[in-house]
Protein backbone atom coordinates (compact mmCIF):
# COMPACT_ATOMS: atom_id res chain seq x y z
CA UNK A 1 0.00 0.00 0.00
CA UNK A 2 1.40 3.43 -0.93
CA UNK A 3 1.21 6.22 1.64
CA UNK A 4 1.58 9.99 1.24
CA UNK A 5 1.54 12.83 3.76
CA UNK A 6 0.70 16.46 3.18
CA UNK A 7 1.32 19.19 5.73
CA UNK A 8 -0.75 22.18 4.63
CA UNK A 9 1.50 24.71 6.42
CA UNK A 10 4.75 23.52 4.86
CA UNK A 11 3.66 21.84 1.61
CA UNK A 12 1.03 24.35 0.48
CA UNK A 13 0.93 27.67 2.34
CA UNK A 14 1.29 29.02 5.85
CA UNK A 15 -1.47 31.45 4.88
CA UNK A 16 -4.14 29.54 2.97
CA UNK A 17 -7.26 31.44 2.02
CA UNK A 18 -10.31 31.90 -0.13
CA UNK A 19 -12.67 29.32 -1.57
CA UNK A 20 -12.02 29.62 -5.29
CA UNK A 21 -8.94 30.35 -7.37
CA UNK A 22 -10.54 33.66 -8.37
CA UNK A 23 -10.33 34.71 -4.72
CA UNK A 24 -6.54 34.75 -4.86
CA UNK A 25 -3.55 32.47 -4.39
CA UNK A 26 -3.60 29.40 -2.14
CA UNK A 27 -7.37 28.90 -2.20
CA UNK A 28 -9.27 25.79 -1.13
CA UNK A 29 -9.94 25.02 -4.79
CA UNK A 30 -6.20 25.24 -5.59
CA UNK A 31 -5.29 22.98 -2.68
CA UNK A 32 -7.92 20.43 -3.69
CA UNK A 33 -7.25 20.37 -7.42
CA UNK A 34 -3.46 20.80 -7.43
CA UNK A 35 -2.39 18.98 -4.28
CA UNK A 36 -4.99 16.81 -2.59
CA UNK A 37 -6.94 15.24 -5.46
CA UNK A 38 -3.80 14.30 -7.48
CA UNK A 39 -2.32 12.74 -4.32
CA UNK A 40 -5.49 10.71 -3.72
CA UNK A 41 -5.40 9.49 -7.32
CA UNK A 42 -1.74 8.52 -7.11
CA UNK A 43 -1.48 6.97 -3.64
CA UNK A 44 -3.53 4.40 -1.79
CA UNK A 45 -3.72 6.50 1.35
CA UNK A 46 -3.14 10.19 2.06
CA UNK A 47 -2.77 11.89 5.44
CA UNK A 48 -3.41 15.64 5.57
CA UNK A 49 -1.98 17.43 8.58
CA UNK A 50 -3.55 20.84 9.13
CA UNK A 51 -0.82 22.22 11.44
CA UNK A 52 1.41 25.17 10.71
CA UNK A 53 -0.97 27.70 9.18
CA UNK A 54 -2.15 31.05 10.50
CA UNK A 55 -5.66 29.57 10.54
CA UNK A 56 -8.36 28.60 8.07
CA UNK A 57 -11.59 30.00 6.76
CA UNK A 58 -14.58 27.69 6.67
CA UNK A 59 -14.91 28.23 2.92
CA UNK A 60 -11.31 27.08 2.32
CA UNK A 61 -11.89 23.89 4.32
CA UNK A 62 -15.24 23.22 2.68
CA UNK A 63 -13.93 23.65 -0.83
CA UNK A 64 -10.78 21.64 -0.17
CA UNK A 65 -12.50 18.64 1.41
CA UNK A 66 -16.22 18.84 0.54
CA UNK A 67 -15.18 19.57 -3.04
CA UNK A 68 -13.48 16.17 -3.33
CA UNK A 69 -16.91 14.57 -3.55
CA UNK A 70 -18.64 17.38 -5.40
CA UNK A 71 -16.05 18.27 -8.03
CA UNK A 72 -13.39 15.55 -8.14
CA UNK A 73 -15.60 12.47 -8.41
CA UNK A 74 -14.53 10.72 -5.20
CA UNK A 75 -17.17 8.79 -3.31
CA UNK A 76 -17.71 8.92 0.43
CA UNK A 77 -16.30 5.38 0.62
CA UNK A 78 -13.14 6.42 -1.30
CA UNK A 79 -12.58 9.29 1.08
CA UNK A 80 -13.28 7.18 4.12
CA UNK A 81 -10.79 4.55 3.00
CA UNK A 82 -8.10 6.79 1.52
CA UNK A 83 -8.00 10.02 3.50
CA UNK A 84 -7.02 10.83 7.08
CA UNK A 85 -7.20 14.42 8.31
CA UNK A 86 -5.19 15.13 11.39
CA UNK A 87 -3.28 17.66 13.49
CA UNK A 88 -0.62 17.51 16.17
CA UNK A 89 -1.32 20.96 17.58
CA UNK A 90 -4.69 20.90 19.38
CA UNK A 91 -5.50 24.44 18.21
CA UNK A 92 -6.20 22.85 14.80
CA UNK A 93 -8.49 20.11 16.12
CA UNK A 94 -11.46 22.34 15.39
CA UNK A 95 -10.53 22.48 11.70
CA UNK A 96 -10.10 18.71 11.55
CA UNK A 97 -13.67 18.31 12.85
CA UNK A 98 -14.85 20.98 10.41
CA UNK A 99 -13.27 19.16 7.44
CA UNK A 100 -14.84 15.86 8.50
CA UNK A 101 -18.22 17.53 8.85
CA UNK A 102 -17.99 19.11 5.37
CA UNK A 103 -17.13 15.72 3.88
CA UNK A 104 -20.20 14.20 5.57
CA UNK A 105 -22.40 17.04 4.34
CA UNK A 106 -21.12 16.73 0.79
CA UNK A 107 -21.74 12.98 0.92
CA UNK A 108 -25.31 13.57 2.14
CA UNK A 109 -25.97 16.01 -0.66
CA UNK A 110 -24.83 13.52 -3.25
CA UNK A 111 -22.61 14.47 -6.09
CA UNK A 112 -24.83 17.20 -7.59
CA UNK A 113 -22.45 19.64 -9.21
CA UNK A 114 -23.01 23.30 -8.65
CA UNK A 115 -22.78 25.61 -11.64
CA UNK B 1 -0.68 83.15 17.04
CA UNK B 2 -1.97 82.49 13.51
CA UNK B 3 -4.44 84.65 11.68
CA UNK B 4 -6.88 81.75 11.60
CA UNK B 5 -10.26 82.72 12.91
CA UNK B 6 -9.35 86.37 13.50
CA UNK B 7 -10.47 87.92 10.23
CA UNK B 8 -13.57 87.38 8.17
CA UNK B 9 -14.40 88.48 4.63
CA UNK B 10 -17.90 88.06 3.20
CA UNK B 11 -18.55 85.04 5.36
CA UNK B 12 -15.10 83.61 4.77
CA UNK B 13 -12.71 82.68 7.52
CA UNK B 14 -8.94 82.36 7.25
CA UNK B 15 -7.81 78.78 7.86
CA UNK B 16 -4.60 76.83 7.53
CA UNK B 17 -4.72 74.27 4.74
CA UNK B 18 -2.22 71.47 4.29
CA UNK B 19 -1.24 69.48 1.19
CA UNK B 20 1.73 67.12 0.82
CA UNK B 21 4.86 69.23 1.34
CA UNK B 22 3.09 72.58 1.58
CA UNK B 23 0.87 74.63 3.84
CA UNK B 24 -1.00 77.86 3.19
CA UNK B 25 -3.56 80.19 4.71
CA UNK B 26 -6.75 80.28 2.71
CA UNK B 27 -10.18 81.91 2.96
CA UNK B 28 -12.85 79.30 3.61
CA UNK B 29 -16.59 79.25 4.21
CA UNK B 30 -19.47 76.79 4.69
CA UNK B 31 -17.79 74.96 7.52
CA UNK B 32 -19.49 71.76 8.67
CA UNK B 33 -18.50 70.64 12.13
CA UNK B 34 -17.63 66.97 12.57
CA UNK B 35 -19.44 65.29 15.48
CA UNK B 36 -17.81 65.69 18.89
CA UNK B 37 -18.14 61.92 19.35
CA UNK B 38 -17.39 60.34 15.97
CA UNK B 39 -18.45 56.83 16.76
CA UNK B 40 -21.00 54.40 15.30
CA UNK B 41 -21.68 52.93 18.72
CA UNK B 42 -22.05 55.90 21.07
CA UNK B 43 -23.33 58.41 18.52
CA UNK B 44 -24.63 56.39 15.62
CA UNK B 45 -27.10 58.75 13.94
CA UNK B 46 -24.87 61.82 13.81
CA UNK B 47 -21.81 59.80 12.80
CA UNK B 48 -23.64 57.89 10.04
CA UNK B 49 -25.13 61.15 8.69
CA UNK B 50 -21.72 62.79 8.66
CA UNK B 51 -20.06 59.83 6.96
CA UNK B 52 -22.78 59.85 4.31
CA UNK B 53 -22.32 63.58 3.73
CA UNK B 54 -18.51 63.35 3.59
CA UNK B 55 -18.74 60.48 1.11
CA UNK B 56 -21.25 62.35 -1.04
CA UNK B 57 -19.13 65.48 -1.19
CA UNK B 58 -15.91 63.59 -1.97
CA UNK B 59 -17.49 61.28 -4.56
CA UNK B 60 -19.56 64.05 -6.19
CA UNK B 61 -16.40 66.14 -6.61
CA UNK B 62 -14.69 63.13 -8.09
CA UNK B 63 -17.52 62.52 -10.60
CA UNK B 64 -17.74 66.19 -11.57
CA UNK B 65 -13.99 66.41 -12.03
CA UNK B 66 -13.92 63.22 -14.12
CA UNK B 67 -16.62 64.57 -16.43
CA UNK B 68 -15.45 68.14 -16.80
CA UNK B 69 -11.68 67.92 -16.69
CA UNK B 70 -10.95 64.80 -18.73
CA UNK B 71 -7.80 65.39 -20.77
CA UNK B 72 -7.19 68.83 -19.32
CA UNK B 73 -4.38 70.06 -17.11
CA UNK B 74 -4.70 69.41 -13.36
CA UNK B 75 -6.64 72.14 -11.62
CA UNK B 76 -4.68 74.76 -9.68
CA UNK B 77 -5.29 74.83 -5.94
CA UNK B 78 -8.28 77.07 -5.24
CA UNK B 79 -7.77 80.43 -3.56
CA UNK B 80 -11.09 80.20 -1.78
CA UNK B 81 -12.51 77.09 -0.16
CA UNK B 82 -16.26 76.72 -0.45
CA UNK B 83 -17.32 74.07 1.98
CA UNK B 84 -15.18 71.94 4.26
CA UNK B 85 -15.44 69.56 7.21
CA UNK B 86 -14.04 70.93 10.42
CA UNK B 87 -12.21 68.13 12.25
CA UNK B 88 -11.27 70.40 15.16
CA UNK B 89 -14.66 69.69 16.75
CA UNK B 90 -13.96 65.95 17.07
CA UNK B 91 -13.00 64.91 20.58
CA UNK B 92 -13.41 61.16 20.21
CA UNK B 93 -13.12 58.90 17.21
CA UNK B 94 -13.74 55.16 17.12
CA UNK B 95 -11.60 52.79 15.03
CA UNK B 96 -14.54 51.78 12.81
CA UNK B 97 -15.65 55.35 12.08
CA UNK B 98 -12.02 56.23 11.33
CA UNK B 99 -11.76 53.23 9.00
CA UNK B 100 -14.84 54.25 7.01
CA UNK B 101 -13.70 57.87 6.79
CA UNK B 102 -10.25 56.75 5.61
CA UNK B 103 -11.83 54.45 3.02
CA UNK B 104 -13.62 57.38 1.35
CA UNK B 105 -10.45 59.44 1.13
CA UNK B 106 -8.59 56.36 -0.07
CA UNK B 107 -11.06 55.85 -2.92
CA UNK B 108 -10.75 59.43 -4.14
CA UNK B 109 -7.00 59.40 -3.79
CA UNK B 110 -6.58 56.10 -5.65
CA UNK B 111 -9.12 56.78 -8.40
CA UNK B 112 -8.21 60.43 -9.06
CA UNK B 113 -4.69 60.65 -7.67
CA UNK B 114 -5.68 63.97 -6.10
CA UNK B 115 -3.86 65.67 -3.28
CA UNK B 116 -6.68 66.09 -0.79
CA UNK B 117 -5.86 68.84 1.69
CA UNK B 118 -6.64 68.81 5.39
CA UNK B 119 -7.75 71.92 7.23
CA UNK B 120 -6.34 73.23 10.52
CA UNK B 121 -4.65 69.98 11.48
CA UNK B 122 -2.68 71.69 14.24
CA UNK B 123 -5.96 72.52 16.01
CA UNK B 124 -7.34 68.96 15.95
CA UNK B 125 -7.57 67.05 19.20
CA UNK B 126 -4.17 65.34 19.68
CA UNK B 127 -5.93 62.05 20.43
CA UNK B 128 -8.01 62.19 17.24
CA UNK B 129 -5.01 63.29 15.19
CA UNK B 130 -2.81 60.46 16.44
CA UNK B 131 -5.60 57.92 16.05
CA UNK B 132 -6.14 58.95 12.44
CA UNK B 133 -2.38 58.85 11.96
CA UNK B 134 -2.21 55.28 13.31
CA UNK B 135 -4.98 54.07 11.03
CA UNK B 136 -3.08 55.43 8.03
CA UNK B 137 -5.23 58.46 7.22
CA UNK B 138 -2.28 60.86 6.99
CA UNK B 139 -0.13 58.39 5.08
CA UNK B 140 -2.75 57.88 2.40
CA UNK B 141 -2.87 61.67 1.92
CA UNK B 142 0.95 61.85 2.10
CA UNK B 143 0.76 64.22 5.04
CA UNK B 144 2.68 64.21 8.30
CA UNK B 145 0.77 64.95 11.48
CA UNK B 146 2.21 67.30 14.07
CA UNK B 147 1.77 66.18 17.65
CA UNK B 148 2.82 68.17 20.64
CA UNK B 149 0.54 67.11 23.47
CA UNK B 150 0.67 63.85 25.42
CA UNK B 151 -2.09 61.41 24.49
CA UNK B 152 -4.85 60.46 26.90
CA UNK B 153 -6.24 57.45 25.09
CA UNK B 154 -5.39 53.82 25.71
CA UNK B 155 -6.50 52.55 22.28
CA UNK B 156 -3.82 51.53 19.77
CA UNK B 157 -4.81 51.02 16.15
CA UNK B 158 -3.36 49.02 13.31
CA UNK B 159 -2.93 50.76 9.96
CA UNK B 160 -5.77 49.88 7.62
CA UNK B 161 -5.34 47.43 4.79
CA UNK B 162 -7.39 47.31 1.63
CA UNK B 163 -7.80 44.93 -1.27
CA UNK B 164 -10.02 43.49 -3.96
CA UNK B 165 -9.36 39.77 -3.55
CA UNK B 166 -9.78 37.71 -0.37
CA UNK B 167 -7.65 39.08 2.46
CA UNK B 168 -5.06 36.40 2.99
CA UNK B 169 -1.73 38.04 3.75
CA UNK B 170 -3.48 41.19 4.93
CA UNK B 171 -5.65 39.22 7.35
CA UNK B 172 -2.58 37.35 8.55
CA UNK B 173 -0.57 40.58 8.99
CA UNK B 174 -3.43 42.27 10.80
CA UNK B 175 -4.04 39.43 13.25
CA UNK B 176 -0.31 38.93 13.86
CA UNK B 177 0.24 42.65 14.44
CA UNK B 178 -2.66 42.72 16.89
CA UNK B 179 -1.33 39.63 18.67
CA UNK B 180 2.10 41.26 19.06
CA UNK B 181 0.53 44.51 20.30
CA UNK B 182 -1.52 42.53 22.77
CA UNK B 183 1.49 40.68 24.17
CA UNK B 184 3.46 43.92 24.54
CA UNK B 185 0.65 45.97 26.14
CA UNK B 186 -1.56 43.58 28.12
CA UNK B 187 0.14 41.71 30.97
CA UNK B 188 -0.38 37.96 31.27
CA UNK B 189 -1.63 37.30 27.74
CA UNK B 190 -0.91 33.75 26.59
CA UNK B 191 -1.22 33.19 22.86
CA UNK B 192 -0.92 29.42 23.11
CA UNK B 193 -4.38 29.05 24.66
CA UNK B 194 -7.84 30.47 24.00
CA UNK B 195 -6.58 33.88 22.89
CA UNK B 196 -4.34 32.31 20.25
CA UNK B 197 -7.29 30.25 19.04
CA UNK B 198 -9.39 33.42 18.80
CA UNK B 199 -6.77 34.97 16.52
CA UNK B 200 -6.89 31.92 14.24
CA UNK B 201 -10.67 32.20 14.06
CA UNK B 202 -10.53 35.94 13.45
CA UNK B 203 -8.14 35.27 10.57
CA UNK B 204 -10.77 32.91 9.12
CA UNK B 205 -13.61 35.35 9.75
CA UNK B 206 -11.73 38.20 8.05
CA UNK B 207 -11.30 35.96 5.03
CA UNK B 208 -14.99 35.06 4.98
CA UNK B 209 -15.97 38.73 5.26
CA UNK B 210 -13.66 39.81 2.45
CA UNK B 211 -14.73 36.83 0.32
CA UNK B 212 -18.27 38.06 0.79
CA UNK B 213 -17.20 41.48 -0.46
CA UNK B 214 -15.53 39.96 -3.52
CA UNK B 215 -18.54 37.82 -4.42
CA UNK B 216 -21.52 39.97 -3.52
CA UNK B 217 -20.86 43.51 -2.33
CA UNK B 218 -20.24 45.26 -5.65
CA UNK B 219 -21.86 42.85 -8.10
CA UNK B 220 -23.18 44.83 -11.06
CA UNK B 221 -22.22 48.18 -9.53
CA UNK B 222 -21.18 50.70 -12.17
CA UNK B 223 -18.10 52.13 -10.48
CA UNK B 224 -14.36 52.15 -11.16
CA UNK B 225 -12.82 48.68 -10.56
CA UNK B 226 -10.45 49.96 -7.88
CA UNK B 227 -13.39 51.28 -5.87
CA UNK B 228 -14.63 47.70 -5.42
CA UNK B 229 -12.59 46.97 -2.35
CA UNK B 230 -12.72 46.11 1.34
CA UNK B 231 -10.93 47.91 4.16
CA UNK B 232 -9.88 46.26 7.43
CA UNK B 233 -8.34 47.42 10.67
CA UNK B 234 -7.98 46.39 14.28
CA UNK B 235 -7.48 48.08 17.64
CA UNK B 236 -6.50 47.18 21.16
CA UNK B 237 -7.48 48.92 24.36
CA UNK B 238 -4.92 47.64 26.85
CA UNK B 239 -6.66 49.20 29.86
CA UNK B 240 -9.96 47.52 29.12
CA UNK B 241 -8.33 44.33 27.76
CA UNK B 242 -10.50 44.83 24.71
CA UNK B 243 -9.81 44.15 21.04
CA UNK B 244 -11.79 45.22 17.96
CA UNK B 245 -11.53 44.08 14.36
CA UNK B 246 -13.49 45.81 11.63
CA UNK B 247 -14.17 45.14 7.96
CA UNK B 248 -15.89 47.71 5.76
CA UNK B 249 -17.08 47.70 2.18
CA UNK B 250 -18.91 50.43 0.33
CA UNK B 251 -21.10 48.10 -1.73
CA UNK B 252 -24.80 47.36 -2.13
CA UNK B 253 -25.22 46.24 1.53
CA UNK B 254 -26.46 42.93 2.91
CA UNK B 255 -30.21 43.70 2.92
CA UNK B 256 -30.00 44.93 -0.67
CA UNK B 257 -28.22 41.82 -1.99
CA UNK B 258 -30.13 39.13 -0.10
CA UNK B 259 -32.63 38.66 -2.90
CA UNK B 260 -29.82 37.43 -5.17
CA UNK B 261 -28.78 34.82 -2.65
CA UNK B 262 -29.62 31.14 -3.14
CA UNK B 263 -31.00 30.96 0.38
CA UNK B 264 -33.31 33.95 -0.08
CA UNK B 265 -36.39 31.74 -0.34
CA UNK B 266 -35.90 30.63 3.26
CA UNK B 267 -35.58 34.26 4.37
CA UNK B 268 -38.52 35.39 2.28
CA UNK B 269 -40.89 32.85 3.81
CA UNK B 270 -39.99 33.92 7.34
CA UNK B 271 -40.09 37.58 6.41
CA UNK B 272 -43.60 37.19 5.05
CA UNK B 273 -44.64 35.55 8.30
CA UNK B 274 -43.02 38.36 10.33
CA UNK B 275 -44.76 41.02 8.22
CA UNK B 276 -48.09 39.34 8.82
CA UNK B 277 -47.53 38.95 12.56
CA UNK B 278 -46.44 42.57 12.97
CA UNK B 279 -49.05 43.83 10.51
CA UNK B 280 -46.11 45.69 8.99
CA UNK B 281 -46.93 48.65 6.72
CA UNK B 282 -43.67 50.59 6.92
CA UNK B 283 -40.82 51.18 4.48
CA UNK B 284 -38.93 48.15 3.20
CA UNK B 285 -35.68 49.43 4.74
CA UNK B 286 -37.23 49.28 8.19
CA UNK B 287 -36.97 45.52 7.86
CA UNK B 288 -33.22 45.60 7.22
CA UNK B 289 -32.39 44.48 10.76
CA UNK B 290 -34.88 41.60 10.59
CA UNK B 291 -33.54 40.55 7.20
CA UNK B 292 -30.01 40.50 8.53
CA UNK B 293 -31.01 38.45 11.53
CA UNK B 294 -32.79 35.95 9.28
CA UNK B 295 -29.76 35.78 7.00
CA UNK B 296 -27.61 34.95 10.03
CA UNK B 297 -30.00 32.16 10.99
CA UNK B 298 -30.22 30.41 7.61
CA UNK B 299 -29.51 26.74 8.32
CA UNK B 300 -26.58 25.42 6.32
CA UNK B 301 -28.65 22.50 5.09
CA UNK B 302 -31.58 24.58 3.86
CA UNK B 303 -30.69 24.13 0.19
CA UNK B 304 -28.75 21.75 -1.93
CA UNK B 305 -26.09 24.39 -2.38
CA UNK B 306 -25.43 25.13 1.24
CA UNK B 307 -21.68 24.81 0.73
CA UNK B 308 -21.79 28.26 -0.80
CA UNK B 309 -23.00 30.80 1.67
CA UNK B 310 -22.25 34.32 2.74
CA UNK B 311 -19.81 33.26 5.43
CA UNK B 312 -22.21 34.33 8.17
CA UNK B 313 -21.70 31.21 10.31
CA UNK B 314 -17.98 32.04 10.43
CA UNK B 315 -18.81 35.56 11.65
CA UNK B 316 -20.75 34.07 14.58
CA UNK B 317 -18.26 31.27 15.11
CA UNK B 318 -15.64 33.67 16.51
CA UNK B 319 -18.12 34.80 19.16
CA UNK B 320 -19.24 31.29 20.02
CA UNK B 321 -15.67 30.09 20.49
CA UNK B 322 -14.46 33.06 22.57
CA UNK B 323 -14.78 33.63 26.31
CA UNK B 324 -16.41 37.03 25.91
CA UNK B 325 -17.12 38.46 22.48
CA UNK B 326 -19.59 40.32 20.33
CA UNK B 327 -20.34 40.56 16.61
CA UNK B 328 -21.99 43.73 15.32
CA UNK B 329 -23.00 44.26 11.71
CA UNK B 330 -24.26 47.54 10.30
CA UNK B 331 -25.57 47.45 6.77
CA UNK B 332 -27.87 50.05 5.20
CA UNK B 333 -30.47 50.59 7.94
CA UNK B 334 -30.01 47.27 9.65
CA UNK B 335 -28.09 46.49 12.81
CA UNK B 336 -27.42 42.96 13.98
CA UNK B 337 -25.73 42.15 17.28
CA UNK B 338 -24.68 38.69 18.35
CA UNK B 339 -23.16 38.53 21.80
CA UNK B 340 -21.95 35.59 23.77
CA UNK B 341 -24.60 34.43 26.24
CA UNK B 342 -27.31 36.79 24.93
CA UNK B 343 -30.17 36.62 22.46
CA UNK B 344 -29.27 38.00 19.02
CA UNK B 345 -30.57 41.52 18.49
CA UNK B 346 -31.70 43.17 15.27
CA UNK B 347 -33.10 46.62 14.73
CA UNK B 348 -33.74 49.24 12.09
CA UNK B 349 -31.74 52.44 12.32
CA UNK B 350 -33.03 55.85 11.28
CA UNK B 351 -30.02 56.74 9.19
CA UNK B 352 -28.59 54.32 6.66
CA UNK B 353 -24.91 53.52 6.62
CA UNK B 354 -23.57 53.34 3.09
CA UNK B 355 -22.08 49.88 2.72
CA UNK B 356 -21.48 47.21 5.34
CA UNK B 357 -19.43 47.28 8.51
CA UNK B 358 -18.65 44.05 10.34
CA UNK B 359 -17.08 44.40 13.79
CA UNK B 360 -15.85 41.82 16.25
CA UNK B 361 -15.19 42.87 19.85
CA UNK B 362 -13.32 40.54 22.15
CA UNK B 363 -12.77 41.05 25.86
CA UNK B 364 -9.67 39.16 26.96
Amino acid sequence: MTEYSINVGTDFSRIPGGRYVRHGEFSGEAFRSEVLAPALRKFDHVTVNLDGTVGYSGSFIEEAFGGLLRDEGFSAEDIDRQLTITCSDQRYALYVRMAQQYIREAANRGSARVA
Amino acid sequence: MTLAGLRTREGYRLVEIEWPNRKAMIWARDRTAMPRVFCLEDNYEETAKTLGAVQKRLFDNMRTATRSRKGRKPRRPARLLNGYYDFTTMEQCSPSAALILASYYDVVRSVQGWDIPLIEVARWSPNVRSLLHEIGFFDLLELKPTSTSPLTRSIKLVEFRTGAVVAREDASDLTETLANMLVSTVPGIDLTGDVGRSFMQLFGALQEATENTCDHAYKGMDIAPNMKRWWITGAIDAEKRHMTLAVYDNGWTIPATLRNWEQYGWIQRRLARARQMLNFRGEEEELDGVKMRLAMDVPRSSTGMSHRGKGFPAFKFVVEQSRSARLRILSRRGEFIYEKGKRPQARALKTALNGTLVEWDLWL
